[in-house]
């Protein structure tokens, strides 16, 4: 199966999720090239995808997914699924023992929701980007350590 | 055109959601199957979450006719008093061509992440009533 091959100019290898928080995407054999195939489908895809009315995907909030698996602070997590939604963003999932975590990054690339929990115990670390970000530093430190 | 009259949804009342499989929206973690937390995600479009009502249904034993010719979706079932055990609602929205669709409504009062917490737990508290097919299998008739 080929994959397209995502050409990352300089300036685009630098994405901006909102002002103060940059993601880097440092290059091939990072974690984002095993997602490729599924962000490569989910750009393709039409209105009406989910046969309830959904958007097509936006292009910016994919290459901000792209970007945020290039991050280091992601690095070290499984490899996420990837889920297109029906509002036009894009949600990456993650599972390690107990913990799963959702990121959805919301049409525009600029901000994101996540929730994240532990099975057994009352931990819960939900929030939004850019605000919660220490937040989600917690969750993926916990998600990491299950890994 | 027949206008369908306005039912109460029952708390007892059966909700059906098609999982699209192409793109797949269906996760596996633990073992256990599931549809994403996305496939219960409002549009822009409006406040609603679509669904089936089986009760309604032409005919209630063949839940499988809400896939509507998509053969290779999953369908799963909930029951209306799990959104509104989550301070959501379920409307009756009879539509000329679907007397059984009803809106799960109420998203927007909430803020973004406990919104996508309600979607988790609606996603987690489904049943399947037809797994999606396999990966590349099944395929896709025309839309009836």
């Amino acid at each position: 199966m080929s994959v397209v091959s995502h050409d990352i100019t300089t300036a685009e290898r630098r994405h901006e999720l909102s002002p103060g928080i940059t993601w880097v995407r440092e290059g091939p054999g990072d974690p984002v090239d095993a997602a490729e195939p599924r962000f490569v489908e989910l750009e393709r895809l039409e209105p009406d995808w989910d046969g309830y009315g959904a958007q097509s995907i936006d292009a910016r909030a994919l290459r901000a997914a792209r970007a945020v698996l290039g991050h280091p602070a992601f690095r070290d997590l499984p490899a996420p699924e990837v889920f297109p939604l029906p509002t036009g963003g894009v949600q990456l999932e993650w599972a390690a023992g107990p913990l799963e975590l959702e990121l959805e990054v919301e049409p525009g690339g600029a901000t994101a929701v996540f929730v994240c929990d532990e099975e057994g115990t009352h931990y819960r670390f939900d929030g939004v980007l850019p605000a919660d970000e220490q937040r989600l530093q917690l969750a993926l430190a916990r998600l990491a350590a299950h890994r | 055109m027949s206008v369908h009259d306005v039912e109460e949804v029952e708390d007892g009342d059966a909700l059906l959601r098609r999982a699209p499989n192409q793109p797949s929206m269906v996760t596996r973690k633990g073992g256990t199957l599931r549809p994403s937390s996305g496939a219960f995600q409002p549009t822009r479009a409006d406040d609603g979450v679509s669904v089936d009502v089986r009760r309604l249904l032409p005919d209630p034993s063949d839940p499988e006719g809400t896939l509507r010719g998509r053969l290779d979706y999953g369908l799963v079932e909930l029951l209306a008093r799990v959104p509104r055990e989550h301070a959501l609602d379920v409307h009756h929205t009879p539509q000329a061509e679907n007397p059984a669709r009803a809106d799960i409504i109420g998203w927007r009062k909430f803020p973004r992440e406990i919104q996508k917490r309600k979607q988790r737990e609606l996603a987690r508290s489904c049943v399947w009533v037809r797994e999606p097919a396999a990966a590349g299998a099944g395929e896709e008739s025309t839309p009836g």
